[in-house]
């Protein structure tokens, strides 16, 4: 259910990208320190939303330094150094990689349900490091909320199910679950009621928009697989097939994603200080330019992949 | 009080041009219609005020330019006050004053406890209108599509249609970096302008 966030690199200006590089490594290397190396393998630009949003919320601007990394030894890179909104991301990559791979291999059947239970007690394993580390967090205001938060993604993530089971046809009402999962995690100790509600609202409005791509992208798919998506149910209850829905329906799906972004960007607008917050330009180009590009993409060739690029992985090179 | 420059997001040298520039792009971001029916549309009011604040102050600090031009801040948008329709079914009008008066949840009670053989027209727009501030876009859509579809004179319910894909159909287009519109764009335009009346005969710069 992940790669949708995206930023579109080629927008941002020399100084934002590398602020936008430096919060990726920084989350990097914070996953090695706080929870496991074998947690930074997971790393996914979703992550970085969460901690750039957080800082942003915070007004955390962050401090970087150049450092050398495993990955790439022989060159010093901007990262930054640990801070509180770092360590949540990685607290919460750690959560949801958990609890996703749980429920892929309740569902999942065949050779795949195989390979989602043998993954899953090295992702236990994973998960109890993290936790012991979490509560080592003493200074951190959001370890109880996390304490609390732990038992409601499994609550979101079995109404979800229940909600596949029953076949939900309302794509929305399905997003909703997912959305308010990644609601209640961005909003996740925060202390300041404005701040709450905004992240909140970031959450919900990113949540929704992440399930409502992944169930349009795949719509192709499930519909020969017998899979739940609500889109193949919609297709179905107008006795059309998912190519011809889609090719249908796809100004109103469009219209929806794009929606979604614009609701969550206006929700990050709100944070106090938003726009001379150094994250602000890497928030504002995800959601109004590389959040709208992949729902684009998702809408017009559902199946396809990405265009891998994101530029990200090609303009590696950044300035002292 | 907070630096009003630095909530505008200007350095203490701009200038009142640049001010007023920097004033205008914060207020069409914040403004209250970008957040009609949203949950946050308090905090964007609040976010409006201390914006207004900044830029009287920073106004009053330099007194002796351009007063005369700050016309007082951005108003409130006009909700749409839907009230004309008195509806056949007594319950329709009930769940239409509810979604009024911005009580959505009961009034989405109510929708439902009519029965599927009389949805009407006007029962999936306001279905649609009650989905749509709950921010379930994708319905929403769908409603106002059966609404119109069933009705398809009303121009309430094209409307409400028009106005969700005017909405995402303008996101991002403001998205521009750096310098919008400078005085070359500005005489450019014009002599654009002054080529095409000419074209029809007319003139609008007698010198070229």
């Amino acid at each position: 259910m992940f790669g949708y966030i995206r930023t579109q690199a080629e927008e941002l200006r020399v100084r934002e990208y590398a602020y936008y590089r430096s919060v990726y490594c920084g989350l990097c290397r914070c996953m090695e320190k706080t929870v496991s190396p074998l947690l930074s393998a997971t790393l996914r630009y979703e992550y970085v939303l969460l901690a750039l949003v957080r800082m942003l919320i915070a007004e955390e601007p962050g401090e970087i330094t150049m450092r050398r990394c495993a990955a790439n030894p022989l060159k010093k890179r901007p990262t930054m150094k640990e801070n509180d909104a770092l360590v949540f991301s990685a607290q919460s990559a750690a959560m949801l990689i958990y609890y996703q791979l749980l429920d892929h291999a309740r569902d999942e059947k065949g050779l795949k349900g195989v390979g989602y239970r043998l993954l899953s007690p090295p992702a236990a394993m994973l998960y109890r490091t993290a936790k012991r580390k979490r509560r080592m967090l003493a200074d951190a205001q959001w370890i109880d909320e996390f304490e609390v938060l732990d038992a409601s993604v499994q609550k979101h993530l079995c109404a979800l199910s229940d909600a596949e089971r029953r076949g939900e046809i309302s794509p929305d009402c399905a997003a909703q679950y997912f959305g308010e999962l990644l609601a209640e995690l961005f909003s996740c100790g925060l202390q300041d009621e404005a701040q709450k509600r905004i992240a909140y609202s970031i959450g919900l409005h990113t949540g929704r928009f992440i399930y409502l791509c992944d169930a349009c992208d795949d719509v192709l798919k499930d519909e020969k697989s017998g899979s739940y998506n609500p889109f193949v149910l919609q297709a179905k209850e107008e006795h059309i097939d998912a190519a011809c829905f889609m090719e249908e329906h796809r100004e109103r799906i469009l219209n929806a994603l794009t929606l979604e972004c614009s609701a969550a960007y206006n929700a990050a607008l709100l944070a106090k200080g938003a726009h001379t917050h150094p994250a602000w330009p890497c928030v504002e180009n995800i959601f109004v330019l590389g959040m709208p590009a992949v729902a684009r993409h998702v809408t017009m060739h559902p199946g396809e992949p990405l265009p891998s690029g994101d530029a990200a992985r090609r303009r590696t090179d950044i300035p002292q | 009080m907070t630096d009003p420059y630095k909530i505008l997001g200007v350095s203490r040298d701009a200038s009142d041009e640049e001010i007023k520039k920097a004033y205008r792009a914060l207020a069409r971001k914040y403004h209250p219609d970008n957040y009609a029916g949203s949950d946050l549309a308090d905090l964007a009011g609040e976010r409006m005020k201390e914006i207004n604040e900044a830029y009287d102050t920073i106004q009053k600090e330099r007194a002796a330019g351009t007063r005369g031009n700050y016309s007082g801040a951005y108003g409130t948008g006009g909700t749409s006050s839907a009230n004309n329709a008195a509806g056949t079914a007594a319950s329709l009008a009930r769940a239409r004053a509810m979604i009024n008066a911005g009580r959505y949840s009961e009034a989405n009670i109510l929708l439902d406890s009519i029965g599927s053989s009389v949805r009407g027209a006007e029962w999936n727009y306001l279905k649609g209108c009650v989905l749509l501030q709950r921010g379930w876009y994708y319905d929403a859509q769908r409603y106002f599509e059966i609404a119109c579809y069933m009705e398809p004179g009303n121009a309430e319910y094209q409307a409400a249609l028009r106005n969700i894909r005017n909405n995402a159909g303008q996101y991002g287009k403001a998205y521009t970096r750096g310098s919008g519109c400078d005085a070359c764009d500005l005489c450019t335009g014009l002599v654009c302008a002054d080529c095409l009346c000419e074209c029809c005969g007319g003139d609008l710069l007698r010198c070229c």
